[in-house]
């Protein structure tokens, strides 16, 4: 899990990049917050979950 | 200049209202 | 929707007291915005210059040593033309000599500018410490104060063995220090659209072979206590838990590889900051001083050690919910805020590098802008704490003030005074929220809320680049290589808010994975968290061999018994 979370973590980033590849300012505003947020999820949602699975306080 | 102050306004009325809707803890409720 | 009428009574008490205190500034704000731009006066015309000849020169003369030999209290006969270097003292003073002395000149206040402000960013050290060991518990004093102490010789040792090298090697042409041309090594690959996409510098390695050069020196110590800044950030996250060796450690990592990687893309001549050049983005990405560089780079990497090490025991409840856990010397706290605050003002205005040409004489506005983003951060911050909790809190105060001087740091060269304060209130209430989501939501612990002033607010900086620029900055007519003055969204220019929003993307998706995986490596090796034992005693002892205060009885509230260390 904390791999995947690692992953979409850098997906975001590409997806962020790969916003030089439009034309219109609009669509790539869109398209760097979408690769943005892909990559707080991957950090803050699905990294996260995984250390509050394990996390020192439920034992 | 005349855009980021409507900008500014606009964030914080944003802000107020969101306090007044959410459910749960709210900035505006007494502890 | 379910909005009870208690809170609307609150609400229009709040607003009502709001809308008393900013019906003065609003009008005035507005009337700047109807003002137009004064009209720039009316160029005199110039005679046409007179051409300088070796004659004129000779003539030229100053006050004779007898003169000065009866002393000179008024200071107007110290400094004449006998003070100009000359290279050929047979030949007297030339038109060569008067021409080099006024290059060397600009230089000399350049470096004397570069060098003093990156003394009081050295000095940050000491406030940030102060900060950290503050608002932790006085059994983790002497570990604390530590962490912070030595993270300025490991950091900087890292640093000058490869960090600098990785960072500038390729940043030659940097006119306000002399040029630096000794760094001139940047490996690239081709990128998107067939670009170039500068990664890293192989230049400066040890400050050795042609990269021991004057300019160089200056260069290395002005980016080295940035990076510092950065390194010393995360041990505040990972405060009250953290192996002094595991902190070694990862600083070094930090310092040798993490931060420079990225301090390269936006400011090294690297891919970011060619954005502009490149793909038409604004200017690039641009960070004047470091939100992103320095503060979202330590405020992420203390993200990634704070969710590797876990949260303190006691902090959260079986049922999830946080156990406060105040910091042992409030005093210690704000006194280290002020020292930052201090030490702010050589972050951002020394980030010019220069106080004489290529727009230099900004730093006036750039120490304001500063001022004023922390000044309405912590009023932020504390009208946050005080509406919601009934009291004014010196914790979050301080942070609030942090929280706004982070943010100012990326756009203090580009924006104005009424963008600054708006940028340093928006910081301060952010940092509020961001401490509380961090806390209850992610169950992140972070004992001083360094992720949220640095990491959040730091994203916020450089997000305000691309909204608050507004274009009037002229740092040599360009910037990252595109003419013409950084300007953001409410003053027309949408693509550099695409350029600083790749930034924010490459810290999240790329710096913050780097910072995991390092410290990852980290825990599988050595451990990065303390036993149990050594975390309910306090770390003072059992790390550092030491307490903080040997002649106290420590009680640690909050844990349903208390721990005391004899004083013997």
């Amino acid at each position: 899990m904390k791999v995947l979370g690692l992953l979409v973590c850098v997906l975001g980033w590409l997806i962020a990049v790969s916003c030089v590849e439009f034309s219109s300012v609009g669509v790539q505003l869109v398209v760097v917050v979408l690769g943005f947020l892909v990559a707080g999820f991957g950090a803050l949602g699905i990294l996260n979950s995984a250390h509050i699975r394990d996390a020192i306080w439920k034992s | 200049m005349a855009g980021q102050i409507i900008f500014a306004v606009v964030m914080l009325a944003v802000f107020v209202l969101w306090q007044l809707a959410k459910p749960g803890r709210s900035i505006f409720d007494k502890r | 929707m379910l909005v009870t009428i208690n809170r609307w009574r609150r609400v229009v008490s709040v607003l009502g007291a709001v809308l008393w205190l900013s019906l003065g500034a609003l009008p005035v704000a507005l009337a700047q915005a109807q003002q137009p731009a004064g009209a720039p006066p009316g160029a005199a015309t110039a005679p046409a210059p007179a051409a300088i000849t070796p004659a004129d020169l000779k003539a030229v003369s100053g006050p004779s040593a007898e003169t000065l030999g009866k002393g000179d209290p008024g200071g107007a006969l110290t400094g004449s033309v006998g003070d100009v270097v000359v290279s050929d003292p047979k030949a007297g003073l030339s038109l060569a000599d008067l021409v080099n002395q006024v290059g060397q000149n600009r230089i000399a206040v350049n470096f004397v500018w570069t060098l003093i402000t990156g003394y009081l960013v050295m000095f940050m050290q000491a406030g940030f410490a102060a900060v950290e060991t503050g608002l932790c518990r006085a059994k983790n004093a002497n570990h604390t104060m530590m962490m912070n102490f030595m993270v300025y010789g490991f950091g900087l040792f890292a640093y000058w063995v490869m960090g600098f090298a990785i960072q500038q090697g390729g940043s030659a042409g940097i006119s306000s220090l002399g040029g630096l041309n000794p760094l001139s090594s940047e490996f690239s690959i081709t990128g998107l659209g067939g670009k170039s996409w500068g990664l890293f510098g192989y230049k400066g390695f040890f400050l050795s072979g042609s990269s021991y050069d004057v300019g160089v020196m200056v260069m290395f110590l002005f980016q080295m206590v940035f990076m510092d800044t950065a390194a010393t950030i995360v041990t505040g996250a990972a405060a009250e838990r953290w192996k002094f060796a595991a902190f070694a450690i990862s600083s070094v990592f930090l310092a040798a590889i993490t931060y420079p990687l990225y301090g390269n893309w936006a400011w090294g001549g690297g891919w970011l900051s060619a954005l502009g050049t490149n793909y038409k983005l604004g200017h690039g990405y641009c960070d004047f001083a470091g939100s992103g560089v320095v503060h979202t780079v330590g405020g992420l990497s203390a993200l990634a050690v704070s969710m590797i090490l876990g949260p303190r025991i006691g902090k959260y409840n079986r049922n999830g919910s946080p156990n406060p856990m105040p910091g042992h010397d409030i005093t210690m706290v704000l006194i280290g805020c002020f020292i930052l605050a201090f030490g702010w003002f050589g972050f951002n205005p020394g980030s010019t590098l220069g106080a004489s040409g290529n727009g230099a004489l900004r730093i006036g506005a750039i120490a304001v802008n500063t001022m004023l983003a922390g000044c309405t951060g912590s009023i932020a911050a504390l009208l946050y704490m005080w509406i919601r909790f009934g009291k004014p809190d010196a914790s979050m105060a301080g942070n609030g003030l942090l929280a706004g001087l982070v943010a100012i740091t990326a756009p203090s060269g580009f924006v104005n005074t009424v963008g600054a304060a708006i940028i340093g209130f928006a910081a301060g209430m952010l940092v509020c929220l961001s401490v509380e989501f961090f806390e209850r939501v992610l169950k992140v612990d972070d004992p001083v809320g360094a992720i949220s002033v640095h990491g959040t607010c730091g994203l916020w900086g450089v997000i305000s680049v691309g909204l608050f620029a507004d274009g009037t900055s002229n740092y040599g007519g360009s910037w990252n290589g595109v003419n013409g003055s950084v300007t953001g969204l409410f003053y027309g220019d949408p693509g550099q808010l695409v350029a600083q929003l790749i930034g924010c993307a490459t810290l999240v998706g790329i710096v913050f994975t780097l910072s995991y995986l390092f410290n990852w490596l980290i825990d599988a090796l050595v451990g990065q968290r303390v036993g149990a034992a050594s975390e309910l005693e306090g770390l003072d002892l059992p790390e550092m061999g030491a307490l903080g205060y040997p002649e106290f009885q420590l009680v640690t509230p909050g844990l349903g018994r208390s721990v005391e260390i004899a004083a013997d």
